[in-house]
Parts: structure tokens; sequence; C-alpha cells
């Protein structure tokens, strides 16, 4: 039986008149890999945001494994965020002072545990960089700072990674790389993770696709290829505001 | 957000720089127009003999002629034993008119109602005669306030000098930091197509704009300050009750607008010509993080200025130690080496950070990797910690340091176990005592022709008991041999082989042809002269040193007998303290105090306001970075402690090198001490150099606080 990692029901946010999400229900099972498209301006970032604890919603409830974000104070997401998610980020968001293998332990030592050697070796083995880890973010391709930023949001071993068009910044050909190894982790290690993005490609790579318009779920396809998504995408960008 | 957040950086660091160039034309007005008015005070008219037109005064100054250049000139020197009006001499004036005399019998001055060119007849170079305002030198607080003036010019004048150093040297840092803070920035321009010289001149313009700016607020504060300091200097005894602001004197302000001006300009320059070599690229580089290769051209400023201080210091050694031990030159020395720490800070940072803060968790290796790596920001945040640290340490401590080198010097010079201080004594019989009575005098010689050198000296009654209840520092010779036509020099003189002839001036302006018996060391430079008291006509006995053959019974029945005397009496070591104070914050008079406040009062100010800008501003220009170390897992407290410990390390880096420029000033001063044959040892003020680290410490923790608050502004989680 699958279990729901993140649960999302009636999810509102306004910014002064504009409704960036208007009533979302979604779900995201463990093991699963989702990906969330939709136009500019649809609120696919914000549903990242809120469903993450980074922001407060005005109305409707997350849960995250298990845990309801709208009761808990600064002090107790921050912690449940530190515990339970992973970020990627478009921009790669590495600490510049510290090395791979620092940033890569960071969340742990942040947590006040201290990481062992080899764990920090074996996280950035998983992505490929085992041979980088004495390297400053400024001596890392862009490619290899997200690969990092990858090993670093997985460390903790959280109950779900987001991503917000973590391949953004990327080429082409590193993009390829850097979805392999999400779609190898999600097959691999049972991780649940849901990204956000505007590219089909990207989005091919999911067992699942959300699309949003207008701050409501508008429909969703399951094992999708690429040119199903990008037809999709045109229709609904099609659809007028 | 992107204009919100660049007006935010600028708005701080402008402001930095706006105050910095403020509070420095503030203090130079304000101290300049405190100098000018002592410059050219006008004296208060003559009170003493105010009535008499004319006062014959006894000759008080011995006048000799001395080589100037080519020609020959008459230098003046104020006699230790001014001669009274003669009898003989008041008797001719008496038939001239009336003559108006002090109560008290005091014959230094009489006045006299009579026309001069009479009394300058009658009087035909037997004593002086003053008329008008002239008359104002007999009166006894006229030398008393040029004495009091003098200490004014030299309090506002180092006080000024610390204050420019100390405000070009902030200003330059704030300004070079905020280019670097602006590098991106400047990038874009770049980018855009503007040349490196438009750049520059963007940039100097910006500068001279706030100098502008700035200059104009600090004479409008200037001229609020100025009357308020005279005031306060008057209040603290420093300056003569009559000394008032002389408000017709502008330039002062003149000078102090030009001179802010000028500041901000020369401030910005190394940093604007760094600015136009900033590279369109730079734009593109998402680089928090400095190379950390420092430009060859500051490591071979930063070495040029180390090596120069530190061959300064080992010339006077070499040649004149002397002069290390006088104020003028330990106030003046450090800045030299204070400037070379600054330049060479960044380079010594990074190794020294990652060898030395060892501290545990993710929180200590953040402090230790951003301060290690970001070391340009390091070092601005170091830079005005150092500059206090240091002008706390090498002043107070050198002057310390000389005050216990003297008290040291006192306490083995003298034997006796009693001393008897006061005016005009009189030698009590005390069987089984030796007491040596000495009186306090001087002696004038001319060195080289061409300047005449007033030194102190002791006229001594008896040589045998002075040699008893003395140890003096002797180098060459025999301190008993000293007889009337004889004397004891020290090695400050130019001629001191034993037995040589000196010729010289006695106390009361008398020529004179000594032997020199014995040569002292040159110590401090209280060794001073002795002669016997047949060389010292008109010195009255001011003290008694006794030494007291059995134990305690027998010195206390002495000091019973010694009250005869007319003075106090006092163990040795009691008057020692007293003559000697021990070196702290509380010792010396006000115008110590004055003095001491004024010049670190006005660095830890500066290092204060150049703290908070710099942190305020580099910490809102970090948001972006300390919003990802939010999204990595970190707490809102973990992430003020970072920054609060950043800003720690920070302080403690220019603590560091504060104390290392102390400890080379207070080493050369050691040396010299020691060169001197002076007793060595170094005072080091901890108590002050603490106060300062831990006030610049908490202004860094609050403001670099401040400085995440201001960040957070307009998001809502992070």
């Amino acid at each position: 039986m699958t279990q729901t990692v993140v649960r999302i029901r009636g999810l509102r946010r306004h910014y002064g008149d504009v409704r960036a999400l208007d009533g979302v229900d979604l779900d995201f099972d463990a093991g699963t890999f989702t990906a969330v498209m939709g136009p500019s301006g649809s609120g696919k970032s914000t549903l990242l945001q809120c469903a993450a604890g980074l922001e407060r919603p005005d109305a409707g409830t997350v849960t995250v494994a298990g845990v309801e974000l709208a009761g808990l104070g600064e002090r107790r997401r921050t912690l449940l965020r530190r515990e339970q998610i992973g970020f990627v980020f478009q921009s790669f968001n590495l600490l510049p002072s510290l090395t791979a293998a620092q940033n890569v332990a960071l969340p742990l030592r942040l947590a006040g545990r201290r990481p062992s050697r080899a764990a920090v070796r074996e996280a950035l083995e998983r992505v490929g960089l085992a041979e980088r880890a004495g390297h400053r973010p400024s001596q890392l391709s862009g490619g290899q700072q997200q690969r990092v930023a990858l090993a670093r949001a997985l460390i903790t071993r959280p109950a779900v990674l987001f991503g917000d068009e973590p391949t953004g910044a990327l080429d082409t050909t590193t993009s390829r790389q850097v979805l392999t190894l999400l779609r190898e982790l999600v097959d691999r290690e049972s991780r649940t993770t849901v990204m956000v993005t505007h590219d089909p490609v990207a989005a091919s790579y999911a067992d699942r696709v959300v699309f949003l318009v207008d701050g409501r779920v508008g429909g969703e396809l399951t094992a999708p290829s690429a040119a199903e998504v990008a037809a999709r995408l045109t229709d609904l960008e099609g659809v007028p505001c | 957000m992107l204009i919100l957040s660049s007006l935010r950086t600028r708005w701080a660091s402008l402001l930095g720089s706006f105050v910095a160039v403020a509070l420095g034309v503030a203090v130079s007005a304000s101290t300049l127009a405190g100098l000018a008015s002592a410059v050219g005070a006008p004296a208060p008219p003559p009170a003493r003999f105010a009535s008499s037109p004319v006062v014959v005064m006894g000759r008080d100054t011995l006048t000799v002629e001395v080589r100037r250049g080519p020609s020959l000139a008459r230098v003046s020197k104020k006699l230790a034993h001014p001669h009274p009006v003669e009898n003989q001499l008041l008797a001719e004036l008496r038939t001239l008119g009336p003559v108006r005399m002090d109560g008290d019998g005091r014959r230094d001055a009489v006045g006299i109602d009579a026309p001069a060119a009479a009394v300058r007849a009658v009087v035909d170079g037997r004593a002086r005669v003053l008329t008008g305002e002239d008359r104002r030198l007999a009166d006894p607080a006229t030398a008393r306030d040029a004495e009091l003036l003098v200490s004014v010019v030299a309090l506002l004048g180092t006080a000024a000098g610390v204050t420019s150093f100390v405000s070009v040297f902030v200003t330059a840092s704030t300004f070079a930091f905020v280019i670097a803070l602006r590098r991106r920035e400047l990038g874009l321009l770049r980018m855009a197509g503007a040349t490196p010289g438009r750049l520059r001149r963007t940039l100097l313009g910006e500068a001279g704009t706030v100098g502008l700016a700035a200059s104009a607020a600090g004479c409008a504060l200037g001229t609020w300050a100025a009357p308020r300091l005279v005031r306060a200097l008057v209040a603290g005894g420093v300056a003569p009750s009559w000394f008032t602001l002389r408000a017709e004197a502008h330039w002062p302000y003149e000078v102090a607008f030009v001179v802010g001006v000028l500041v901000a300009l020369t401030g910005a320059w190394t940093a604007a010509w760094r600015a136009g070599r900033v590279g369109p690229a730079e734009a593109l580089r998402e680089a928090a993080v400095d190379t950390g290769v420092l430009p060859w051209s500051r490591k071979l400023i930063g070495g040029l200025l180390l090596a120069a201080g530190l061959a300064l210091l080992a010339r006077s050694l070499w040649t004149d130690p002397a002069d290390l031990l006088k104020r003028k030159s330990y106030t003046t020395r450090p800045m030299l080496l204070i400037t070379a720490a600054a330049t060479l800070a960044p380079a010594v940072t990074g190794p020294a950070v990652r060898l030395l803060v060892r501290l545990p968790g993710a929180t200590g290796l953040l402090i230790r990797e951003n301060t290690a790596a970001s070391v340009r920001r390091t070092a601005a945040v170091a830079a005005p910690v150092l500059v206090t640290v240091a002008l706390a340490g090498s002043l107070l401590g050198s002057a310390w340091t000389v005050t216990e080198a003297k008290a040291t010097e006192a306490r083995e010079r003298t034997r006796a176990q009693l001393v008897v201080t006061g005016e005009g004594l009189k030698v009590p019989v005390a069987p089984g005592a030796t007491i040596s009575a000495s009186a306090s005098t001087a002696v004038f010689v001319r060195e080289d022709g061409t300047t005449l050198i007033r030194s102190d000296a002791r006229a001594v009654r008896d040589v045998r008991a002075f040699t008893e209840v003395t140890r003096l520092p002797v180098v060459a010779g025999d301190v008993r041999e000293l007889d009337d036509r004889s004397i004891v020099v020290n090695q400050e003189w130019r001629q001191h082989t034993v037995g040589t002839w000196v010729r010289l001036w006695l106390g009361d302006g008398r020529p004179a042809r000594l032997r020199i018996v014995a040569v002292l060391a040159r110590g401090t430079g209280d060794n001073g002269a002795y002669v016997t008291a047949a060389n010292a006509a008109g010195a009255a006995l001011d003290r008694l040193e006794v030494r007291v053959a059995g134990g305690t019974a027998e010195r206390a029945r002495v000091a019973g007998e010694l009250k005869a005397s007319g003075g106090a009496v006092r163990g040795a070591g009691a008057w020692l303290a007293e003559a000697y104070p021990p070196a702290g914050i509380r010792s010396g008079g006000t115008r110590t105090r004055l003095g001491l406040f004024m010049v670190l009062g006005i660095s830890l100010v500066y290092a204060g306001i150049s703290l908070a800008t710099t942190l305020l501003m580099a910490t809102s220009a970090r948001s972006a970075e300390l919003r990802t170390l939010r999204l990595t897992g970190a707490t809102r407290g973990q992430v003020l402690g970072v920054v609060a410990g950043e800003a720690l390390v920070a302080v403690g880096v220019g603590a560091g090198l504060g104390v290392g420029v102390s400890g080379l000033e207070l080493g050369g001063l050691a040396g010299a001490l020691g060169v001197l044959r002076a007793p060595v040892g170094v005072a080091v003020p901890w108590g002050v150099i603490g106060v300062c680290v831990g006030a610049c410490a908490a202004i860094g923790v609050v403001s670099a606080g401040v400085g995440r608050v201001v960040a957070g502004w307009g998001r809502k989680s992070c």
C-alpha cells in the first residue's frame, strides 16, 4: 500500500489581488517522482514553497511526513525542514566559502550531528563527485554544483525532495545528467521527489505530471512522454487568462 | 527588489563614509579653533601693580648669544633663582616717585609711578623696566598661564593629529570595502560600456559629494563643539580661567572643510583606482569569496610600510634612544606600523584564522571558513579595532612604561629611609642620623655654540652625607669628589668626560667654570646634574634625605626630631609613591586624563562607527548567502550565531594585530631603556585594551545582528 508523504488540502495563497494558489488539493506518495508544470504565474513555485514550509499559506493545510505544518512555529518548521525535507534550486545555493564536502555535511552539522567522513564521501559518490570533495563552489561547473546541492539535500535522508527548476540554469547535457540522477534516486532508493519545471523533457523523467493553471490543478498525466507534456502545455497556455 | 536592496547597501555605505568624514571635520574644526585661540590668545590685562604705569622687575632670565646660521642671536631662558629688586635700586627709585610693593615683602618686582624714561635712566640695566601690557610679566599667573597654554597646544595638537590619522584611515578603509562590495555592480557598468576612467570619475564624484556634504555638516558640528571643548579645557584646569574661544578666527573651519573633502577624495582614490580594474566579467561571477590573492601592489606597500616602521624604530634605538621616550615620538611612530598592519592584514587573516579558530559544530565551521575565505570583509572589520587597540596599547603603554621606569629609577637612586619636603627647610640636629639637605636649582650650558640648554640640578649641602643617602647610577668618576669647583653631569650632556672643565651659567645667571668629577647614566632623563650649595646662591632647601643607623624605634625618634625642619616628614616609600605615582588610568592629573580621553575616545568612537557601518553593509549584502544557509536547515539562531561569531573573530583578528603593533612599539621602548641604562620593564595597559576590545566586540555583534535583520526585511520566513 502506498503511503502519502505530502498531503495538501485547500491551499490558498494571495499576494494582494493576485491569487497565486486558489484551492489546491494534492497528494505526493512515497517513492514517486512528480513534476509540477504550468505557464508562468500559474503558482508552481508558490505551491512548492508552501509545501516545503518556506511560506505560510493563507488557508488550507500541508502535512509532511504526518506533521501538520500550520501549527508549527518558525523554529519547529526549520527543524522539520532540516530533518524531513531536501531542496535543490535553480541557483545552486551552495555556501561559497565551504568546500563541496563541507557543504554536503552542513545540514547534519547544523542539526548538531557529526557526519562521518565516509557518509559524506558516499553522498558525493552517489552524485559522482567523490574526487571533487575539497573544491569550493567557484571551482566547480554548474552541473557539478547542482550535483553537490543534490548530495547536500539527500544527506539527511529526507522524506521528500523538492526541486525548484533544478535544471533551469544548466545546459542540455548536464540537465540530462542531473535528471537521470534524480530518476535513479527514486528508482533505487525510493526517494519521494517533487520538481517544479517548465521543461517538457525534464518533466518526462517523472512518474506523474501535475499541471497548474491560475492557482488550481488543471489536470495530470501519468508516465508521460515529452511530446505529450509539450502538447498539453501548449493547450493550457492557449487558455485565456 | 534589486534596486531596494542596492539602495539599502548604498545607504549604509554612504552613511558610513559621511559620518566618518563629518566627525573628523567636526573634531578637527573644534580642536583647530581651540589651537587658534591658544596661539593668539589675548592675555588678560596686568593685575599686579595695575595702577602703576611702570613696573621694575628684578632680572629673571639668562640671555646668551648663540649662533643662528651666519649671524648671532640672543636666546633667553628663565632663571632658576630670579634676582629681587635690590635695596640700593629701590632707594634710588623712591626718589623718582611713589613705589608700590606687595604686602608680603616679595621683592621680585615693584610698581612705580614715574615717567618710564626717567625710570630707565635710573635702573640702567640693573633690572627690567616694564610698561603697558608688558607689565603682565610681573604677574605670577603669566608664566603659569603660558605653561598651561603650551599644554593646551600640545593636547589639541595631538588630538588633531590622531583624529586626522584615524579619519583618513577609517574613511579609506570604508571606501575600499564599499568598492569591494559593489564589484558586481561595477562589473555590470563595465559590461554596459563604461570605461575604467569613467568608473573612477563616477566613484570619485560620489566621494567628493559625500565629502562636501559631510564637511559642511562637520563644520556646523564643529561650531557647536568648539565652545564646549574650550569650556571643558577651562573646567578641567588644562587652560587658564580666562581662556575663551576667539570667534573671529575662521581659518580653522576653512581648513577643516578643505581637509574633509580631501580626506574623502584620497580615501576613495585607491579604491576608485582599483575599481577601474574591475573587468566586465566580474558581473557574471557569483563571487562572494575573495580570490585570496593580495594584489602585489598592496603587498609591496604593506611590506614597505612595515620595513619603514621597523627601520625608524631601529634607527632611533641606534642613534637617539632618548627620543623614543618622548611623547611626541611615541604618539606618531605607531601610525606607520598600524597602517602597515592594516595593509597586510588580509594576507595573514586567512591562515591565522584557520590555525587559531577552533570552534565546535556547524556554527564553528561556518565562522572559521567564512572568516578565512572573505579576507577583505574580515580585514575591513578588523582595521578599526586594530587602530584602537594599537593606539591604546602603544600610547598608554609607552606613557606608562616611561612612568614606571622613572619611578623605578628614582627608587633605585635613593638609600634614604626618611624624606622631608617643604619650602625653605632648616636642618635640625638629629644625632645618629645622616641628613643630606639639598635644593632644587638649574644650570645652563651652551652646546655647540648654537643652543642654550637648561638642565635641572640639585644643590647639595654636604657631599659626604649626600653620597650616603643616595645610590646614583655613576658610569664614570666619583661623586664623593664633588666640591665647590666641580659638577656631576649625566651622559645627556654633550660634554661628559671626567676631569674636563665645562663653562656654564648657574641658577642665578652667574657664569662659572666647573670640573666634571662624575658622569651619571642617561637613564630616562631624570638623572639631572649635581652641584654644591655654594653654586646655587639664592636656592632655598626643599628636601632632606635622611638615613638612620638604628632600628624602628630610632627611626621614629629621628622622624620626631625632623619635624623641627618645618617640612613634611615621610618614609622614603611614601615620598616616592607621591612623587612618582604608579602608572594607571587614575594616575596623572586632569590634563593627562583629558588627553587620554580625547585621543582614545576619538579613536574608539571612530572604530565603533566604522565597525557598525562595515558590518551593516557586509551583513545586509550577504542576504542571499544567509538565505541559503537558512534553506540548508539553519535556524534563525544559528544564522545569527554565525554572523555574530564572524564579527567576533574579525574583532579578535584586529585586536591580535593591534596587540602585535603595541608589542613592537613597547619592545622598541624597552630596548631604548636598556640602551639608556634605565630600568627595563614594560607596562601593558591590558585593562584599557580589554575595554576597547570589549566595546568593539559589543558594537560588532550588535551591528552584525542588525544587519542580519535589515537583510531579512521584505522577506517573511527567511
